[in-house]
């Protein structure tokens, strides 16, 4: 059996969810797919805000929080099809102690947890079935600005 | 007397591409940095413009411990305009720059108060002063609006 040397924060929360040590794209797995995403910058967006997979591949996706001077903490939250605004109003709920990911939520399909600027998290789960998957950074009043799209395709 | 020739056939070209390089990169440079302030200045405006938001999504879901937070974004925000604007546009929007930072420290100070309807006027006051910020600049310095 393999060993994967990671961090794990909340995996029972978010089963497949990771922090990822800044060895993480050495350690490829054969089989998976990374898709990387990070922050735009010190802005509300993700870069890129558009990502695409296909269905039952194991993706690995790597968020980093690119920001420079402005340090608000930012995550990388997959959804199922138009839960966001389901999602956003259990999150404020779920509040900063849960990281604001609500634990058990049935619209969150995978998340990393909470990076600063500079860190690097990753998720690492199975592509759904083919569709359009939302995903938003969680932190408290992000996520209406701060989303994009995950394409699973057949 | 060859061997000085020999010497000077090699570092004349040498030393005139020297001198063209220098040249080129001379003229070129003052305009990249001013392309790269500019870039600064719609950073900086796009930041405090999404303060605004992000204040009044935390004012709508009452998560005012959050707000003071933002306060420093637009600190940071300044920061970054202060050093970027060219002297012109300083003279043009430092009163109304200094007005919307005196606004967000309002609401920074209002959200402490957990007064919902102050706060919620001192975030109104906060998004008027920084339209009337971003009013002073032209069309392709305008923050590109949330995307829903």
């Amino acid at each position: 059996m393999k060993r994967r040397v990671f961090i794990c924060v909340l995996p029972a929360a978010l089963g497949l969810t990771c922090l990822v040590p800044a060895l993480a794209a050495a350690n490829k797995s054969p089989g998976v797919v990374e898709l990387n995403v990070s922050s735009d910058g010190d802005f509300l967006a993700f870069a890129p805000d558009e990502l695409t997979c296909k269905t039952g591949t194991t993706i690995r996706v790597i968020f980093h929080h690119a920001g420079e001077r402005i340090t608000q903490q930012h995550n990388w939250v997959l959804l199922k099809p138009d839960s966001e605004e389901a999602f956003i109003t259990a999150s404020l709920k779920a509040g900063e102690s849960m990281g604001w990911v609500p634990p058990g939520d049935k619209n969150v399909i995978a998340a990393t947890p909470l990076c600063g600027i500079g860190m690097t998290a990753m998720a690492e789960f199975t592509a759904p079935a083919p569709g359009d998957y939302p995903f938003v950074c969680s932190f408290a009043g992000h996520g209406e600005e701060m989303r994009g799209m995950l394409h699973v395709t057949a | 007397m060859k061997k000085l020739l020999q010497i000077l056939a090699v570092v004349t070209p040498a030393a005139l591409g020297f001198v063209a390089s220098a040249t080129v990169m001379s003229t070129a440079t003052p305009a990249l940095a001013a392309d790269k302030g500019q870039d600064q200045v719609k950073k900086g405006l796009r930041i405090i413009n999404q303060v605004v938001g992000h204040t009044g999504r935390l004012v709508a879901g009452k998560e005012y411990a959050h707000v003071a937070h933002e306060h420093e974004e637009v600190l940071e925000a300044k920061q970054i305009l202060d050093e970027s604007l060219t002297v012109d546009q300083k003279t043009k929007v430092d009163a109304t720059l200094v007005k919307a930072v005196a606004a967000s420290t309002t609401l920074k100070d209002t959200a402490a108060t957990k007064d919902a309807a102050k706060i919620e006027a001192a975030h109104a006051a906060f998004a008027a002063s920084v339209q009337d910020l971003l009013a002073l600049f032209p069309a392709d310095y305008q923050p590109p609006p949330p995307k829903k």
